[in-house]
């Protein structure tokens, strides 16, 4: 029998998920100080020395094993920054906002972040971070609320 | 180095929002028939098949491959799904490459698709995130890469401006204007680019990619076959893939090193010096104007810091001197996990003379470029109308 156009040319469906992710150990402690003690730990290469943040047990840079903690910070240089204006779903903050990229002083890479829509907010400046207050910290990145300019800029980029 | 493998057919389906007539092993069956038929060839010529798709997030179907493949009409047989970010499209082909150059298969097909229409892009793209960190930014494609075109601006202002980004859109809309199979076919003006809404900025809406619905496909055949079938393969004379850190912070987004890497090894292999002078034409993968600028810095099509130089000399136009994305690119058509297998396809169709209306004269070298990920999956394949 020849075919004719359907009605139904759509089937709705959804899929949810619960997840356990394993942080594996030096993301544990770099979570839980976060948490805990409102710092940034970076992770130092036994081998070529990158200090990266946030750390990884290994050095993205070389492959060698990392289990050397420090803290880096708290104030930082942006490094790049994106305004978004309007609101989406799974926003991480409120429009306007902006998505920054920062390197926490003594650190080798930038981490991803939020932060206000300040026009402090540029290439070059120095920017600190805001935690949370102690009991909403869960030992996430987003313990820390945001990005926020410290008035003067850094010297050079 | 590797036996001689062409490209000796390539098919598409027309890109739209929304495909509302055919399910995705359809759509696949839609590119790959066509493929098989721009080569001559019947699916039981087909020795393995290599399909790509962006993650199993956006349709919602696990290891889609086994949905597909008997679609292609040649299961029982071997089949293979790669997936690669963003560059999956071009590392199927790349993947198809491999099957033949390692002389085990002789004729592959390799397909790649996307049917974004069935779930929610977005969330897909935030989803690929590392859960320790990224994840909770939500910061999908255009966030991220109004990040990189910042730092991009910023790093060569002012020899680059917005207003470059916005050319490039221009350019890339009227080429599409000559490719049937585009999905945004209609003109703009860089005034309308500039006064268009605000997405992340420096991006507004119309330096922006749509999404798609879509497949493309290649037959990739040995020598032996290409001879026999084809008046003018497409033959690959050069291939080059590299990934970085994952990580989103960590790369140099303005100038990545995977992708210099990914050049430099391609035109190694393909033996080109000046990659300027000696290709006809390029499609690099820009999902967001500005990133045509920067590929072709990292690609070495211009120097570093020139971008904004390169556009506005008209030396990328269609009838330039060095065409770039005379399919009309990513910024007219974007089934993510085809896209960069589009690239293929066009730069393969080039060579061929089977580009039609938007065909550039004496084509003997052409290139496809890629990202994909968190900017850190970077492919580079070149294809040369002799071995």
């Amino acid at each position: 029998m020849a075919l004719k156009p359907p009605e139904l040319t759509y089937m709705e469906g959804e899929s949810r998920c619960d997840y356990n992710w394993t942080t594996g150990e030096v993301v544990g402690t770099f979570l839980a100080a976060l948490r805990d003690h409102g710092k940034m730990l970076a992770g130092v290469c036994e081998s070529c020395g990158q200090v990266a943040v946030p750390p990884t047990s290994y050095c993205e840079s070389c492959g060698s094993e990392v289990s050397d903690l420090r803290e880096v910070g708290p104030r930082g240089v942006v490094m790049s920054w994106a305004r978004v204006a309007d609101d989406f779903e799974g926003a991480p903050a409120e429009a306007p906002f902006r998505y920054v990229l920062v390197r926490p002083a003594g650190a080798d890479t930038e981490l991803l972040h939020v932060a206000p829509d300040d026009d402090g907010i540029r290439i070059g400046a120095t920017v600190r971070p805001e935690f949370r207050p102690r009991e909403q910290r869960g030992g996430a990145i987003t313990d820390i609320r945001w990005f926020v300019p410290d008035g003067a800029e850094s010297e050079g980029s | 180095m590797t036996r001689p493998v062409a490209v000796i057919g390539t098919g598409q389906t027309k890109y739209v929002s929304r495909r509302d007539d055919k399910n995705v092993p359809e759509i696949v069956r839609e590119a790959g028939l066509r493929a098989l038929a721009d080569a001559g060839l019947k699916p039981s010529d087909v020795d393995a098949v290599v399909i790509g798709s962006a993650p199993e997030i956006f349709e919602g179907v696990n290891y889609p491959e086994d949905w597909i493949a008997p679609a292609l009409g040649m299961c029982p047989g071997p089949v293979m799904r790669v997936h690669t970010g963003g560059t999956v499209g071009a590392a199927t082909g790349i993947a198809g490459f491999y099957h033949v150059a390692s002389g085990a298969y002789d004729t592959v097909l390799a397909v790649a698709y996307q049917k974004l229409s069935d779930g929610v892009p977005q969330y897909g793209l935030s989803a690929c995130y590392d859960p320790l960190w990224d994840r909770d930014f939500a910061c999908g494609a255009p966030a991220l890469v109004g990040l990189q075109s910042r730092q991009y601006l910023d790093r060569h202002a002012p020899a680059v401006t917005e207003e470059h980004g916005a050319m490039v859109a221009v350019k890339n809309r009227r080429n599409a204007l000559l490719n049937p199979y585009a999905q945004i076919r209609r003109e703009i003006t860089v005034a309308d680019v500039m006064s268009s809404p605000p997405v992340a900025e420096p991006l507004k809406l119309l330096d922006c990619c749509p999404t798609s619905d879509g497949a493309a496909a290649m037959v990739i055949a040995s020598e032996q076959t290409a001879r026999k079938k084809c008046p003018r393969p497409a033959w690959f004379s050069g291939v080059g893939t590299c990934s970085e850190s994952p990580y989103v912070p960590h790369v140099d987004m303005a100038y990545p090193e995977s992708c210099v890497r990914a050049a430099q090894q391609a035109y190694q292999m393909a033996w080109i010096y000046e990659p300027a002078r000696e290709l006809d034409v390029a499609e690099v993968y820009e999902a967001f104007s500005f990133q045509e600028l920067i590929w072709c810095e990292a690609l070495g099509l211009c120097r570093p810091g020139e971008g904004g130089k390169l556009i506005e000399s008209g030396r990328s136009d269609l009838d330039g001197a060095l065409p770039v994305n005379t399919s009309g690119g990513v910024l007219s058509s974007n089934p993510i996990g085809a896209s960069a297998m589009i690239r293929q396809v066009e730069a393969a169709m080039q060579v061929m003379g089977r580009a039609g209306e938007h065909q550039v004269d004496g084509v003997h070298r052409a290139l496809a470029h890629s990202w994909g990920g968190a900017i850190q999956f970077s492919t580079v394949t070149i294809f040369s109308d002799e071995i």
